[in-house]
This record gives structure tokens, sequence and C-alpha cells, in this order.
């Protein structure tokens, strides 16, 4: 997938919107040391670092389309489970949420039709989600707007007309149809035009496939506001002079699911609104199908025990995400002397020493973590909008503890 | 169409009451310690605060726990040396009691974090970088 790639440059929109969203916070504030390797919103004080400690780093090990592995170094364990358990659970992306049903002539029951396009996976570039509103945090007076919804419509009807002959066949015995019309995700399209969706997309970074919607997007545009036809065509200007003709915007990943089988004269018409939302809420938001997360490969902590017959290091896997970190720095796969150490450990189970001494204090610092996306996000759009949604958190917990602090102060 | 006990899955994240994401609740029985509850969190940040706060030297103790699970909250009790000088003097990240060491912690980890997001963005350039040839 040699097309996948994005040149990637610095970004400076992408880092201004986030310096903005939290520069903002604790003016005023008091004496303490600024560390310098903060170049993202530079003007929050930071407590300062213990002595001996260091800041945590990421370092990629491997990213193509679909997973991206990485080792964060060190770092707490509290701060690794925290990352893993966002990863899963906090992630915002975008998915059917309401179904309103015209017609369903089918023969799956209406609830049976909403859950499967509920599951549907949307794809939608990480600087639109980031913009787009939760539906709760929306201040539209309305039931949903373009800021908080991605209005799709599904209008087939197996019978020929409609727009839609597709596989229709008629039997010349009856005059009816002899096959089923298979209604697909492709057969959803975008209803209303998101004006803001488009324009907010068009600084991002996205998949080549992304352009195969821009033959689409003249149509979309010509239907919502002027100002934002305007800015939605500046943006499209602008990134063809650097080449990368693209709109990318929420819309179904793949256009072959199946939503259902429509015998003749079956018709399914339907609304959906896709919302933002998190995983914690419903497992179709989850950007993820897997994290792999693990520490201390050789089990010199002594955490683990592992069973074995002859020999744990030929019976058990290693931790690939170790060995191709190792690969890429140029060291051996396996270091023999402290793979027997492990070995012996592992044998001999916790609290057990092997050849290297076993220091009953040490604490896991170096962790590998290895993350599939679904793909309705690219794998490391997904590791950026973790740390994000981490970030948040502890920014809210911290700016809504500073009046309690200076209470007591 | 939902259990009757099954509290609405939006609620997890939606605040519908607005109640406030952080309250303090002294300690009243021991000295220089509270509960710091925070609204529509779990486990994430709760073990991560602790664990940031028993790194501090001028903290006793801390602990976490999530009192039910229909409730989405997490209470984070911590005690600390008294405090010993006021914010305005010496820097709030260096007053004791229990409400700057809470603060304290949170600051580290989120100085950590902002670490870890300027590293990967950095790590994340150097891949490309160097990977190049399946740019598009």
């Amino acid at each position: 997938m040699g097309d996948y790639y994005y040149s990637h440059g610095a970004d400076p929109s992408m880092m201004g919107a986030v310096g903005g969203m939290y520069g903002a916070t604790m003016a005023g504030a008091h004496g303490g040391m600024m560390h310098p390797a903060m170049p993202v919103a530079a003007n929050i004080e930071h407590p300062p670092l213990p002595p001996g400690a260091k800041l945590p780093s990421i370092k990629i090990v491997d990213l193509d389309r679909d997973s991206i592995s990485f080792v964060v170094t060190d770092c707490d364990l509290s701060l690794a489970n925290a990352m893993r358990r966002i990863l899963l659970s906090e992630i915002p992306t975008i998915a059917i949420e309401h179904v309103f049903i015209k017609e369903n002539t089918s023969t799956l029951v209406d609830e049976f039709v909403a859950h499967r396009l509920g599951l549907l996976p949307i794809r939608a570039p990480l600087a639109m989600i980031e913009q787009f509103q939760f539906s709760w945090d929306c201040p539209c007076d309305t039931s949903y707007c373009q800021n908080c919804a991605v209005v799709f419509q599904l209008d087939m009807k197996h019978d020929g007309t409609n727009g839609n002959v597709r596989n229709f066949k008629i039997s010349p015995l009856d005059g009816t149809a002899t096959n089923d019309l298979l209604v697909t995700s492709a057969d959803l399209h975008l209803a209303v035009p998101t004006d803001r969706v488009l324009a907010l997309s068009s600084g991002s970074r996205s998949f080549a496939e992304d352009r195969q919607a821009d033959a689409s997007a003249a149509v979309l545009s010509s239907g919502g506001a002027p100002a934002a036809v305007a800015a939605a065509a500046d943006a499209a200007a602008a990134l063809d002079t650097k080449g990368i003709s693209e709109f990318s915007r929420a819309r179904p990943l793949i256009g072959d699911v199946i939503i259902c089988r429509l015998g003749a004269h079956q018709a399914l018409n339907v609304i959906c609104h896709a919302r933002k939302g998190i995983a914690k809420q419903h497992a179709k938001w989850s950007p993820v199908t897997a994290v792999a997360f693990g520490y201390d490969p050789n089990n010199l902590l002594r955490h683990t025990t592992l069973w074995y017959e002859r020999d744990p290091v030929a019976e058990w896997p290693r931790t690939e995400v170790h060995a191709a970190a190792r690969a890429a720095a140029g060291e051996a796969d396996l270091d023999p002397g402290l793979v027997a150490a492990g070995a012996a450990g592992a044998a001999a189970g916790p609290g057990a020493a092997g050849q290297h001494s076993y220091d009953p204090n040490a604490e896991p610092d170096t962790f590998y973590f290895r993350v599939e996306s679904s793909g309705v996000m690219r794998p490391e759009e997904i590791v950026q909008s973790m740390i994000r949604v981490l970030r948040k958190k502890l920014q809210v917990v911290h700016d809504e503890t500073l009046p309690i602090a200076n209470a007591s102060a | 169409m939902r259990g009757i006990n099954a509290p609405d899955p939006n609620s997890l994240v939606y605040n519908e009451d607005n109640t406030p994401k952080v309250t303090f609740h002294v300690e009243p029985t021991v000295p220089n310690a509270g509960t710091f509850e925070l609204d529509r969190e779990d486990h994430t940040l709760g073990n991560l605060i602790r664990m940031y706060a028993l790194k501090d030297e001028r903290v006793l103790f801390c602990g976490y726990k999530v009192p039910h699970p229909l409730e989405h909250t997490v209470q984070i009790k911590i005690q600390s040396v008294p405090p010993t000088a006021s914010a305005s003097e010496i820097g709030m990240y260096s007053v004791g009691g229990p409400r700057a060491a809470f603060i304290r912690a949170v600051a580290s980890a989120r100085r950590d974090v902002m670490a870890l997001e300027s590293s990967f963005e950095k790590s994340l350039n150097d891949y490309y970088t160097s990977h190049h040839t399946q740019q598009n």
C-alpha cells in the first residue's frame, strides 16, 4: 500500500489548535521550573522533575496501514496502563447512533437494521473528530446540527426504479425479480452537506481512497452555505497547490458491508445520524480491534511464573514489539544471557534469583504496545488522540482542583 | 429498552446534572488528609494520580477506590505532611497539605503526558522521514 503514506511534515495548524486548546490555563502561576522539552502549550507550568527521574518518551517501532507498534520508556506502570485503557475505551470516533426508518419492507425488523447500521465503521479524520461536538456538548438548539451529526441517507428499492437498476433481473415467466438486491454500506450517502466537516477535514492527511470522494464533493458543497463552500473550495485549492487533492470526511470505511438483502419490490429507506462517541458508551465507537500491552519480556521482575514442559524460552512466544525494537536498534533478537536469566527466573518462580541479581524493588519502566486499528482512524491518529484525551482529562481535573487548592492557601 | 437497573451508557461521559468534576472532603479524624472525588472518571485516572502522589515524599498515604460499579466516580484519599508555607510564598506545587499534594500529582502526570505527546510527534516525523520510500 505505497500510496497510503502521506508525506508528513510539520503540521502547524494542528499544533496551533492543540496549543490554543490548553494554552490559556494557569494564568498567574507561581514559581517552579518550566521543562525545556515542552513545545506544545509551553506556557503551562510543570512541577519540577524529581532528581534522577526522566521524562517518558515514545519510539515508534513499526507503522503500517492497520497497526502501530511503539515502545514507551521511562514510564510508570500506572501511566502505561492509563494509555492502554484509553486506547480501548475513550478515543472519540463517529458512528451511526440514530436511525429514522421511513420504509422498511425487507425481511429484517427495524431494530435489526438499525443495529447493523450502527455497527458500520465510519471513517473520519482525527482533525474532524476533534472539532466535531459530542451531541450533549453541542450548543445547537435543534436536536442535531452539522457540528454534532453527520446525516446519511439510504434509499433502496428492488424494483428497477428509483434510479436503481442494479442487478435487477426479471423472470420471463411471471415478471418478478429473480434475484436479491444486496444493500451495502456503499448505498449510504451523505444527506446533508456538512460544510464544516469538509472545511475542517481539509487540513488532515487521509487515505488515497478519500480522493474518490472528490467527485461528489462539489455536489455536496453546492447545497451548503456560500461562505462554507468558498472556504471548502479555498481549502481544496490550497491543498492542490501542495499536490494533495483530497476531501476527507466522515463516510463508511468500506463499501461492501452488507446491511440487508432485498427481495423483489422490497424497499429500505432510512435516515441515519452519525454521532461522536466513545467506546465506553458502545463498542461501535472503538477505533481499535486490539491493543497489545507488555513489559519485562524476560520476566526479570518475576511478575509472573511461566508454565513450561522443558524450556520456557523455547516454548513461550517472544514479545513481538520487543524483538522488533531490538532489531531496529541493530541488536540481536535475543540476548542469550538475559533470556537465560529470565528463563531461570521463570522456572524458579517469583522471588528466585537467576544469573542476574534479582531486585525485588525494581519497577517496570519500558512498555511495548501494538495497536491495531479497525480502519476508522489511522493507527498513528489513534495514538495521537489517546495522548490528547489523557492530557485533556488531567487538564480538566487540574483546572477544577485549582479553586479548591487556592481556597486552602 | 434497557433493564431497570442499568444506567444510561451515555451517563458514563455525559454529566446531565452538572455535578462538579472535582469535590474535596476533609477527613475529620486524620490530620492533613482528605478525599477527592472525581466525577465521571475511573481507574484510569484513579490509579494514575495515586501512583504519582505516592512518588511524592510529602505524601504519607494515598489510595483510591471506585465505590460502586454503577456510580461513575472515583475517590482518591490522600494524606500529606502539614502545610509549610502559603502558595504565594513558595509556589503552588511546593506547598504541603493534601490539596497541594493532589494537584502536584495531577500536574506531574500531565507533565509526563505532555512529554509523551511531543515525543510521539517527533518519533512520528522521524519514522516518516526514515521510511520516505513508502510515502505518497
